[in-house]
């Protein structure tokens, strides 16, 4: 029995398509799908080998529930009675803030909506989040605030057409590849290409400027090119004049941003500066494209706005051909946004202390519901160690490798009274927990993803449930002991969740059939929205929004001389559970490694492929050097997949103030050979 | 060539029906999603596409060296105690290209001269293959016309099957061939000398746009490592390891063996592998007799238009244009080739 099954790639935020070859229930291979809008045909060497994990003989099969430290497989029944009552009785004791929830970005949409819902209508608190805070948060906490939504702005088919693609902080290449081919087509059908980032990323080979700054450093190398497009009269006036406000303060903040006076601060050249912002300025079809390298930082909002303000300076933002591209990391982190796994808004970001719209909920749900803001990931770890934050429910998130400072989430999640985690296989974090419940990987279910240009599409199942069960089917079951009936069907909770959120509200499985649709879809039979503002901002005008340069948490000192940042490669995804699960994926980088430019290598006498220690404050690490002059003097760089020799010991957890990001690609660090 | 019979639509149609009965699977292109064909089992449910235009995302390949395919169950790894796992499907394999057949001589030459090779020729003997013949070029990126390959089969299909006005043009490629014929000879009558011009005609249309290439001259140049270097330099930077040439190319026969085991338990299988991997041919302690990545993806291109020119008198190309489709940085094997015998070093 052969049969092919079309669904969307569990991976990166491009969200491309494929058919899942299944023979005789095994899933044997990949096949690219070209009526597919989003991949056309393409796929990455991830994507290709997709099918690998999911029937791996180490995926979870049973329930375990742990006792003396040790754990026992149990039955579904024992298992789910357990939760649920260590669930209920928490929070009797407790009260319903001592719970949080974790949802997956990994997860489908309707998943997400179900698990904030569980969080909110079942357990009666907002303490739900999810690993976008570990990644793109600033982005939405950012984009919203100088457009008025937190996306992308346009659409990736823009992207061939292009006459100027602003890179920064992004690695299309390898962490978003079929994005990257679209690079590539632009760069073949003529695009000038400007990167800027403290690695020369294989973009970076073909780009027209190349810009080596510090990890960091982005908004003074923001704000002088903005310095400079406004000193050389490029900035688009009639834009300027009729789509924004606040563009005077804009300047006051830029006005002593002059290339020269940031070259120490970047470690750029001045005219480098001036010629990008030139090339940025003057190009007729420009957009940014940014990713983690932006995010990622104390100061993560202000390199959103910063970005957004360079955009609107030019007028490259609000029409086709134009835009502002976040690159979402996760298959479906902007789904798990856009489904309300936030603390402060239900599904399409309506917030949660609007009484109009709580009102809405509890009627559709029976329920009434908590009317405080929930507390963020972040927040959610200090409050375990403080001992008010008392159990946790996480599913398909690896705390514990993925959080930056893996010592002191160790210390959080030890600090709980009852921890669940809902996982397909045995995570560093999952062997914290008082109780595994065995999930499905993206094969084994029906539902939906949304990818990074806002496209929903669907997730269709493969093969059954490796473990009996979907986790939409677990987290009803677990409501349904609690006392909570919830529907678990996938199309009727898309029904439920489009008919409650005016974003989405002409979704349904239906309409997805064929190449799924881009939000927002605000009515029955509304086609989708390829751009976003065009002729007029979500919020109205766009705002510039005056952001300074802040440096990193840590700056560089005798002990630690050098800024360790961090990132995701091509052969590996995130924290490598399914990656390291596939034969050709591991052998291309088996192990971990830090990348030291020769200069500094040559300096501390380390070679090719030596054991070196790196440190930082928070912990020490031994890995092997690969010396590149692909990266800057100063710097040192680390992938974070590898689990048993992992990275995050050494990141620093201090975070963006606005949206709760850690510092992951800038922390002072040393060096030692061994 | 030997006498060509006809068979009509209709006719065709009810051959399709009786060859199902006698086989396990039914391999035919089909409609997937909105418009992407795909070879797949159409035995029961008559998806089969009778003609169509292009060619399947997948080749036969895909059946007889699937991307991952059980080779042993491993009963206990302590003990050695292995039993083969056997695949002993009847297979027909309906529409298949004429570009798609040569890849299939190809190989049978690699897996069944000199060593043989048992799961591939368990399956490929138990397969029929039917031909179709193209009526009109498929992709503007494929090159059959150029490299020799199509648009019609001259060997190593059963049943050939060339598409005209009032049916169908049908060619004995085999015994099995001639078979089927004997066993479904109401089925078929006699072509007539109209048919023949129509196929001249349809050839001619063809070679009107096609200069064979001169691929002994293309392998020599290769050969003398006389392909410019900002050609390889160009390849190297774009090649992102994705593997979509080498699983798609219906010619690619390298695969790598691993065992999953659960415990003492479990399987050895095989799957795709092979040149643009860096671990492909790295050796222990981390040396790799050609470091640089564009040497890699090199070894692909030299291995279809060189070494095979040497090792089968034919490059192993067959020119379906499925690895320039699914190329991520836009690598042209067709660009390649016209570049190198247009400007050498």
């Amino acid at each position: 029995m052969t049969k092919r099954v079309l669904t969307t790639c569990p991976y990166c935020g491009v969200g491309c398509g494929f058919y899942l070859d299944v023979r005789d229930e095994r899933i044997v291979g990949v096949i690219p799908a070209k009526s597919n809008s989003v991949s056309k045909g393409y796929l990455c060497v991830k994507g290709w080998h997709a099918h690998e994990p999911v029937q791996h003989p180490d995926r979870l099969k049973k329930p375990l529930i742990k006792e003396d430290g040790k754990f026992k497989e149990a039955s579904w029944d024992l298992a789910l009675d357990y939760v649920a009552s260590r669930l209920k009785e928490i929070k009797e004791k407790y009260g319903p803030d001592a719970l949080a929830v974790c949802t997956s970005a990994r997860c489908t949409n309707e998943e997400n909506f179900m698990m904030m819902k569980f969080a909110r209508a079942v357990l009666g608190t907002n303490n739900v989040d999810h690993c976008a805070r570990t990644c793109h948060a600033a982005t939405v906490s950012g984009l919203n605030q100088s457009f008025g939504s937190g996306a992308s702005t346009n659409s990736y088919d823009e992207l061939p057409l292009m006459d100027c693609i602003l890179i920064i902080g992004s690695n299309p290449t390898e962490a978003h590849p079929i994005v990257g081919w679209r690079v590539r087509t632009a760069i073949d059908n003529g695009a000038k290409i400007i990167v800027c980032d403290p690695r020369k990323i294989l973009v970076a080979e073909s780009a027209h400027t190349y810009i080596q700054q510090y990890p960091g450093t982005d908004i003074a190398l923001l704000n002088a090119m903005i310095n400079f497009i406004i000193q050389e009269n490029l900035q688009d006036r009639e834009f300027i004049e009729t789509r924004t406000e606040d563009f005077q303060q804009l300047w006051e903040a830029v006005k002593d941003y002059t290339p020269e006076s940031v070259k120490d601060t970047t470690g750029v050249e001045p005219q480098l500066i001036k010629e990008a912002a030139k090339l940025y300025a003057t190009s007729r079809r420009a957009c940014i494209m940014y990713s983690l390298g932006m995010t990622e930082h104390t100061v993560g909002t202000d390199n959103v706005i910063a970005m957004a303000n360079l955009a609107m300076v030019t007028g490259h933002v609000g029409k086709e051909f134009s835009g502002v591209y976040p690159m979402r990391g996760q298959n479906n982190v902007q789904g798990a946004c856009d489904m309300g796994a936030l603390p402060n808004v239900y599904s399409g970001y309506q917030p949660v202390t609007d009484e109009g719209v709580r009102k809405k909920f509890e009627a559709a749900w029976g329920v009434s519901l908590p009317t405080a803001k929930g507390l963020t990931l972040t927040d959610m770890m200090y409050k375990a160690i403080a001992g008010t934050l008392k159990c946790f429910y996480i599913i398909g998130e690896d705390q514990v490798r993925t959080d930056p400072n893996t010592h002191w989430i160790e210390e959080a999640l030890d600090s709980l009274e009852f921890l669940v985690i809902q996982e397909i296989f045995l995570s560093e974090t999952a062997k914290k927990a008082d109780v595994v419940l065995p999930g499905a990987s993206f094969a084994e279910k029906e539902g939906t993803f949304t990818c990074a240009e806002r496209r929903f599409q669907r997730v269709r199942q493969a093969i059954e449930p490796i473990a009996g069960k979907t986790d939409g089917e677990i987290i009803a079951e677990l409501a349904r002991r609690i006392g909570y009936d919830m529907e678990s069907n996938p199309e009727k909770v898309c029904a439920e969740m489009a008919s409650l959120t005016p974003l989405f509200l002409g979704v349904s499985f239906e309409r997805l059939e064929g190449n799924g649709l881009q939000w927002p879809v605000p009515e029955k039979g509304h086609p989708g929205t390829p751009v976003v503002h065009l002729g007029k901002f979500s919020r109205g005008r766009g705002k510039f929004i005056p952001v300074k340069h802040r440096p990193p948490a840590e700056v560089s000192d005798k002990e630690y001389p050098f800024i360790l940042s961090t990132g995701r490669m091509l052969f590996h995804y995130n924290t490598g559970t399914m990656t390291t699960r596939v034969a050709n994926l591991l052998r291309e980088y088996p192990r971990n490694f830090v990348q030291i430019n020769p200069a500094d290598a040559e300096r501390l006498n380390i070679k090719r492929h030596q054991s070196v220690k790196v440190k930082t404050r928070r912990g020490e690490l031994v890995v092997l050097a690969e010396v590149t002059d692909k990266i800057k003097k100063g710097v040192l760089w680390m992938p974070f997949h590898f689990t048993n020799e992992p990275t995050n010991v050494l990141t620093n957890n201090a975070f963006d103030p606005v949206c709760r990001t850690g510092e992951y690609k800038a922390c002072s660090a040393g060096i030692e050979k061994l | 060539m030997t006498q060509k019979l006809f068979i009509t639509r209709e006719n065709l149609k009810k051959l399709i029906q009786s060859l199902k009965k006698d086989c396990d699977e039914f391999i035919a292109p089909k409609i997937e999603h909105l418009d992407d064909i795909v070879f797949g089992d159409t035995r029961n449910n008559g998806e089969e596409l009778l003609d169509y235009e292009g060619n399947s995302i997948i080749s036969p390949r895909a059946f007889l060296l699937p991307q991952t395919e059980l080779l042993f169950e491993i009963r206990s790894a302590k003990n050695c105690d292995l039993i083969p796992i056997e695949d002993k499907k009847k297979r027909v394999f309906y529409g298949v290209r004429p570009c798609d057949i040569k890849a299939l001589v190809l190989m049978r030459k690699f897996f069944l001269d000199e060593f043989v090779d048992e799961p591939y020729q368990q399956k490929l003997e138990r397969s029929t293959f039917i031909a179709l013949a193209c009526g009109k070029r498929c992709l503007d990126k494929s090159f059959c016309h150029i490299i020799g390959s199509g648009p019609m089969a001259k060997e190593g299909f059963d049943l050939q099957l060339i598409p005209i006005r009032r049916g169908y043009l049908v060619e004995i490629g085999s015994k099995k061939g001639k078979s089927i014929i004997n066993k479904h000879k109401k089925l078929f009558s006699k072509a007539l000398a109209q048919d023949d011009r129509e196929i001249k005609k349809m050839l001619e249309n063809f070679a009107e746009e096609s200069k064979k290439m001169d691929f002994r001259g293309l392998a020599r140049i290769m050969r003398e490592d006389k392909v410019k270097t900002a050609i390889w330099d160009d390849i190297g930077l774009r090649c992102v390891v994705c593997s979509g040439c080498i699983t798609l190319c219906p010619t690619c026969s390298c695969f790598s063996i691993m065992d999953r085991l659960n415990g003492d338990k479990g399987v050895r299988l095989r799957y795709c592998d092979g040149c643009p991997y860096a671990g492909f041919t790295r050796m222990a302690g981390d040396n790799a007799p050609f470091p640089l990545h564009k040497d890699h993806i090199r070894r692909f291109f030299e291995h279809k238009l060189n070494v095979d020119v040497e090792r089968y008198g034919t490059p192993s190309c067959v020119g379906c244009g499925r690895c320039i489709q699914t190329c991520p940085g836009n690598i042209s094997i067709k660009e390649f080739i016209e570049r190198v015998i247009g400007v050498t070093e």
